[in-house]
């Protein structure tokens, strides 16, 4: 009865072992995706920043634009003269 | 039509917005879900005596939340790609518009500057003096080449018949004709025969070179006839009597042309009339230098 509780403690031992070597994988495998969505982000965020700049860059550009014209358009109907 | 289709276009990007926003507060609602979950699997591993049942359904739960997640985040990153690609086509068009906009006021300074050049311009248009006069011969020993240069160019134009390009234009000859016209009714002498043949030619031979002449009768130049006559006009009465019509400005009119009236005065001295101010006296004043060049250049 010893030899047989001795004999399983064993196998116990060893299904552990495996079963704690593939939660193991598991949990790799998890991380190693959750490690794979962060990069992912990272990469996201650092497009969408560039891409903004560069609107944000166009934008103030066109608004500067629209304020020259405002101006020239302004001074335009100020002086209707100018067309006569 | 198209009100129906700018509705459309703001409702289609409205929508956009709105399903970027969804998509995006579902993501953040993911977060709570899962802490709630963890909280859940932990109380039952702890509690529960079925623990391989738990921690297997844990390992589920765990890689369905993981899915979950990743779908909920490429969802909101393709919606915030698509919305971005509207906002940036939206600020091409726009830019577009404004440059062309830009251009066309250019396009407006630019020919409002040019009219404005246009009228502060100095439009003092001068006088163009077209050097189509026949001198009468004078007789002028100064200038023999430029005579003999008239004459020939007389003869060429009366041989060719062109139309002069200034028919509008009335050439001195046409003055002295009309002058030698109106003269002749009113106080003429006729002494010798020669008379009314040579002012009878001589007004023929003023005629312009396109108008119709009489049969059998050539152009004789007006030296001739002078010499014929034996007219004794000196240049200096020439250059004083004869004045030109100025086309541009309807200026000032011919004196009388004495030279026809009396051929047989003989060698009296004409005396010259009080000196007008007559374009062709101005010509030959000022053109005297330049004329003596090109008679020593002919």
């Amino acid at each position: 009865m010893a030899r047989a509780g001795g004999i399983s403690n064993p196998v116990n031992v060893g299904i552990a072992v495996q079963a704690d070597w593939e939660n193991r994988e598991f949990i790799s495998n998890i991380s190693l995706n959750v490690r794979r969505l962060f990069e992912f982000l990272l990469q996201f965020e650092a497009t969408t920043k560039s891409k903004l700049a560069s609107l944000n860059e166009k934008l103030d550009v066109l608004e500067r634009k629209l304020e020259v014209l405002e101006v020239q358009v302004s001074s335009a109907t100020t002086n209707p003269s100018v067309f006569n | 039509m198209a009100m129906a289709a700018a509705m459309t276009f703001d409702e289609v990007s409205m929508e956009r917005s709105k399903s970027f926003v969804k998509a995006l507060q579902e993501l953040k609602n993911l977060r709570p879900q899962l802490y709630s979950a963890a909280e859940y699997c932990e109380k039952s591993y702890i509690h529960s005596e079925q623990k391989q049942m738990v921690l297997d359904n844990l390992k589920d739960y765990a890689v369905r939340a993981l899915v979950n997640a990743v779908d909920h985040l490429g969802t909101v990153a393709y919606k915030l790609t698509d919305l971005f690609d509207q906002q940036s086509s939206d600020v091409a068009s726009l830019d577009l518009k404004v440059s062309s906009i830009n251009q066309r006021i250019s396009t407006c300074q630019t020919y409002i500057e040019k009219e404005g050049l246009r009228q502060q311009q100095m439009c003092g248009a001068a006088p163009k003096l077209h050097k189509h006069y026949i001198l009468p011969y004078s007789g002028n020993s100064k200038y023999p080449g430029m005579v003999q240069q008239l004459q020939t160019e007389f003869r060429q134009d009366s041989s060719e018949m062109k139309p002069r390009p200034y028919n509008s234009v009335k050439t001195l000859s046409w003055h002295l004709s009309s002058e030698n016209s109106s003269t002749s009714a009113t106080s003429r002498t006729v002494q010798s025969s020669v008379e009314p043949k040579a002012h009878k030619i001589a007004t023929d031979t003023f005629k312009l070179p396109g108008a119709e002449r009489e049969k059998g009768q050539t152009p004789i130049p007006l030296s001739r006839h002078l010499h014929a006559n034996g007219g004794n006009m000196s240049p200096d009465v020439v250059s004083q009597k004869t004045s030109v019509k100025v086309s541009s400005h309807g200026g000032k009119q011919i004196s009388t042309f004495r030279s026809f009236e009396n051929p047989t005065m003989g060698r009296q001295i004409i005396r010259a009339p009080p000196r007008t101010k007559s374009m062709l006296s101005a010509l030959f004043v000022k053109n005297k230098a330049a004329k003596l060049k090109k008679i020593s250049v002919i």
